[in-house]
């Protein structure tokens, strides 16, 4: 150890300053305590009779000259002096010697001053710069450490697209963790996931490995689950030692894998001989970051809740065992399995007690199924269910019991007792299985064909089921929709409401929704609305047609002041309960810069009155805030005119199905006399749509009715080209 | 006891990389540049030798160039280390043979683990990442 310590020296500047340390010296060395020659100087006038004078004889004894210092006299005359030279932490590591031709002060008998000094001064120097270069050694021991550290992080993933893939990475970080913290053993045990990984080193793995990995699966996991913190055995007296680790000797540290919640849900753990690794606290940050790594890793296919795998995973697991079924031949059954009415159970009962709920069906899912089946929550309340080399009819025989056994649950909270059930679709996978997303859009729609027959049922999914292929082209549009939203394929068109009655009346257009598909072709709203509706995409459709109509009309708004039209734009019921929309069209109107008062609502009838108090409160704040409200299709839904009493709106647009019919058939007439009738002494503007011909607009007229649109009064076009022609027209009124 | 030549122009990096070497078994002499490095190859050559690329007088890149011109049979592996991310600076590197490109900060344990392949089973070498 001594003899590294003086390597630590680079003495070349010490031949500089040594010298001046002691005045008239003939040889300085230094030897090691071995009394090998470590380092000397001489004058370079006689550095060869030196050299040899130094060998002349080694037999003369050393006695104490006081103050630490020894002297001897050789036979040639020459006095050598010699300290100790003793280092911090290291105690005696060499001999500093300093050999004067004559005796200094021959008639002392102790060391004078000077001497003493000197020796003082060259340990000083020398003593510092070791400690220095200790110092920056140890800095780039713990700076080599945490490039370490770096490497081990960098190196190991923890983003992963497969399952597969997944399985790699988490052993692929167990190995790194073994190998950076150069330790016998590290596993990886997550009891719910079945995940258990575990690397041994080649040289210093734990005696009885197997033993080793059981304690860990049990009473170390348990622990670490039980405190949520990690578990760390160096001191070989701690008594954990005997309770967690069956008395072993070696040292452990042991770190909880967490989940999105801060639920255990396993741990990583490094297993070290008592004598090679003393666990830091460096150790347990490096293994509190692996573990997060581990633990996304995890969740990139499992599922916070109920450890079960989640949708991509499952997805990732059906790509497999489809191109099995393609390449083999073989067959398999894929479930769609959802709880009915859970939204009941978080509703009356709050979402902890729907949690509870799914964890239990995922449970009994487990306890029903063969360990070969694969369980995936997919979301919500739905799971996935893979049948490996499964027929159809025992297919249906499992989902049979799996409907059967989730009907034996109860929900029980607060003195209510709810009845569980699930709707389960089955859709085949084989070599006619049309792509992963088609088998379980299949499995997905004969749920909801399930689900549409009542609670508690199983539906096969059958090509030819003209219910279900309807279905299936709904989900094929949900695509298309969000591909639309996406790329903004969606197209404006705008239709011209006339004034009827009085030409001061200001002029109405009506923005309506068209999809540009493939070809170029506009396709009509009738094609893909119904989808939207009913997978609840309209909130988002209404948001993209409130930004770009608004967007589009901000760029005539000098136009718009000036002539003051009335834009309708068309809303869903979906988006009055949807939050954060009413402050998103106000934001949207105010950037824009278009009067509020400009902008006109259109909600049918219908819509109204399903979601009567959303639309109330959404309709009050916005006509507060100055826009314009009109009910649509007035007289087709369960018409009350009550209800018109309690919605807050400006205009009435009656079906077209009166209108239309209005020149021949009495009833229709009548009606609209009545609608408009009530219209007027409610003070609403009346509009009348689907006006194809003149005719019907002078029977409109003579009724009393405000304004009309349909084909006879103006064709849908292009938004942008009717803003064009407005702008038009406003240039040529001004010149 | 097989000998590393370390070059590199940061007394930090020597002093990491030098040290760990050293507690891996390995003797190292260390050079501050690739002038310094190639004068030291004329009296002896390494068992291994590893070069940062940005040096003051002469860079790595230059280095490699001209062991391969002076030393066209040299038997010792290179590793070549930098913390530069530019694409080019590893592009360079493809064209010799017997040499490996590292990214700064090492990781002293892989490249020791390096280094212990190329020599034992010299046929392994530039598989390092």
């Amino acid at each position: 150890m001594s003899a590294n310590v003086l390597k630590l020296l680079s003495m070349k500047k010490y031949e500089r300053m040594l010298p001046r340390v002691f005045p008239g010296v003939a040889r300085l060395e230094i030897r090691d305590k071995h009394n090998e020659l470590f380092w000397s100087w001489t004058p370079t006038v006689v550095a060869q009779d030196a050299d040899k004078a130094e060998d002349e004889d080694p037999v003369v004894v050393w006695s104490p000259f006081g103050s630490g210092i020894d002297k001897r006299q050789l036979p040639s005359g020459k006095m050598q002096f010699r300290a100790a030279l003793t280092m911090r932490e290291y105690g005696f590591v060499a001999w500093l010697t300093a050999a004067y031709d004559t005796q200094p002060s021959v008639a002392l008998s102790s060391a004078p001053e000077p001497l003493r000094i000197a020796f003082a001064d060259a340990q000083m120097f020398l003593q510092d710069d070791i400690d220095l270069q200790l110092e920056c050694n140890q800095l780039a021991a713990e700076l080599a450490e945490r490039y370490e550290e770096l490497n081990l992080m960098y190196s190991t993933k923890d983003q992963v697209k497969y399952l597969e893939e997944g399985q790699e990475a988490l052993t692929s970080l167990v190995n790194n963790c073994a190998d950076y913290l150069d330790v016998g053993l590290a596993a990886l045990v997550c009891r719910e996931r079945n995940i258990n990984i575990h690397h041994i080193s080649v040289t210093e793995s734990p005696s009885d490995t197997e033993k080793v990995l059981s304690i860990l699966a049990t009473t170390v996991h348990d622990r670490v689950e039980s405190q949520v913190q990690s578990v760390i055995l160096n001191d070989p007296t701690d008594i954990d030692r005997v309770r967690l680790f069956d008395g072993r000797d070696e040292n452990l540290l042991a770190h909880p894998v967490l989940d999105d919640h801060g639920t255990v849900i396993g741990m990583l753990a490094v297993v070290a001989g008592h004598d090679t690794h003393v666990f830091s606290n460096g150790d347990r940050n490096l293994l509190e970051v692996m573990a997060k790594k581990a633990s996304r890793i995890i969740h990139t296919h499992h599922d916070s809740l109920t450890g079960l795998i989640n949708r991509s995973g499952f997805e990732s697991t059906l790509m497999t065992s489809l191109a099995g079924s393609q390449s083999k031949d073989l067959e398999h059954v894929l479930l769609h399995l959802n709880i009915d009415q859970l939204h009941v159970i978080n509703d009356l009962m709050g979402y902890p007690e729907g949690d509870a709920l799914i964890r239990r069906v995922s449970k009994c899912l487990k306890i029903v199924l063969r360990d070969t089946d694969v369980v995936s929550r997919l979301g919500g309340g739905e799971f996935g269910i893979l049948l490996p080399n499964c027929d159809a009819r025992q297919g249906y025989a499992v989902a049979e019991k799996l409907r059967n056994a989730i009907d034996e649950l109860t929900v029980v909270s607060a003195q209510r007792t709810l009845d569980v059930s699930a709707c389960i679709g089955i859709a085949h996978v084989n070599r006619e299985a049309d792509g992963i997303a088609g088998v379980m859009a299949a499995a997905e729609i004969a749920c909801k064909a399930a689900k549409e027959e009542g609670k508690g049922r199983v539906e096969i999914f059958e090509k030819d089921n003209t219910t279900l292929l309807r279905r299936s082209e709904e989900i094929e549009w949900i695509g298309r929709v969000q591909e639309a939203l996406r790329d903004n394929l969606f197209v404006l068109y705008c239709q011209p409401v006339m004034p009827l009655l009085d030409k001061s009346h200001v002029a109405h257009f009506e923005i309506l929704i068209r999809l540009r598909d493939y070809n170029g072709d506009i396709l009509s709203p009738f094609v893909f609305l119904p989808a939207a509706e009913r997978y609840q995409l309209m909130p988002m459709v209404d948001r993209w047609v409130v930004h770009h109509s608004l967007k589009a009309l901000s760029t005539c708004w000098k136009t718009i002041a000036a002539k003051n039209p009335v834009f309708c734009i068309n809303l869903s019921g979906q988006s009055f309960s949807n939050p954060g929309f009413q402050p998103f069209v106000m934001d949207e109107i105010h950037e824009s810069g278009i009067p509020p008062q400009n902008i006109c609502f259109e909600v049918t009838e219908t819509v109204a009155i399903s979601h009567i108090d959303d639309a109330v409160n959404f309709m009050t704040s916005l006509r507060r805030f100055g826009c314009l409200f009109s009910l649509d299709d007035f007289g087709a839904g369960l018409s009350s005119f009550g209800y018109l009493k309690v919605l807050p709106v400006d205009y009435l647009k009656i079906d077209g199905s009166f209108v239309r019919e209005i020149a021949t058939d009495d009833v229709s007439r009548s009606m609209v006399e009545a609608i408009a009738q009530i219209g007027k002494t409610m003070d609403l503007s009346i509009i009348a749509e689907f006006v194809e011909d003149k005719a019907t607009q002078d029977i409109l007229r003579s009724i009393g009715v405000d304004y009309a649109q349909g084909f006879g009064v103006g064709k849908p076009a292009p938004l942008s080209d009717i803003l064009s022609s407005l702008e038009h027209e406003s240039s040529a009124a001004s010149a | 006891m097989k000998k590393i030549l370390l070059v590199d122009d940061q007394a930090h990096v020597i002093r990491v990389v030098k040290l760990g070497l050293e507690d891996g078994g390995y003797e190292v002499d260390t050079a501050a540049n690739g002038s310094e490095c190639l004068v030291k190859l004329c009296s002896a050559h390494p068992d291994f030798l590893i070069t940062d690329i940005d040096m003051p007088r002469m860079d790595g890149k230059e280095l490699c160039q001209a062991i391969e011109a002076q030393f066209p049979d040299r038997k010792f592996p290179i590793v070549v280390l930098t913390s530069r991310t530019e694409m080019e600076h590893r592009d360079w590197t493809q064209a010799f043979e017997n040499l490996t490109f590292m990214e700064k900060p090492v990781s002293v344990r892989r490249l020791l683990s390096h280094i212990g392949k190329s020599l034992t089973e010299p046929d392994s070498l530039a598989s390092a990442s």
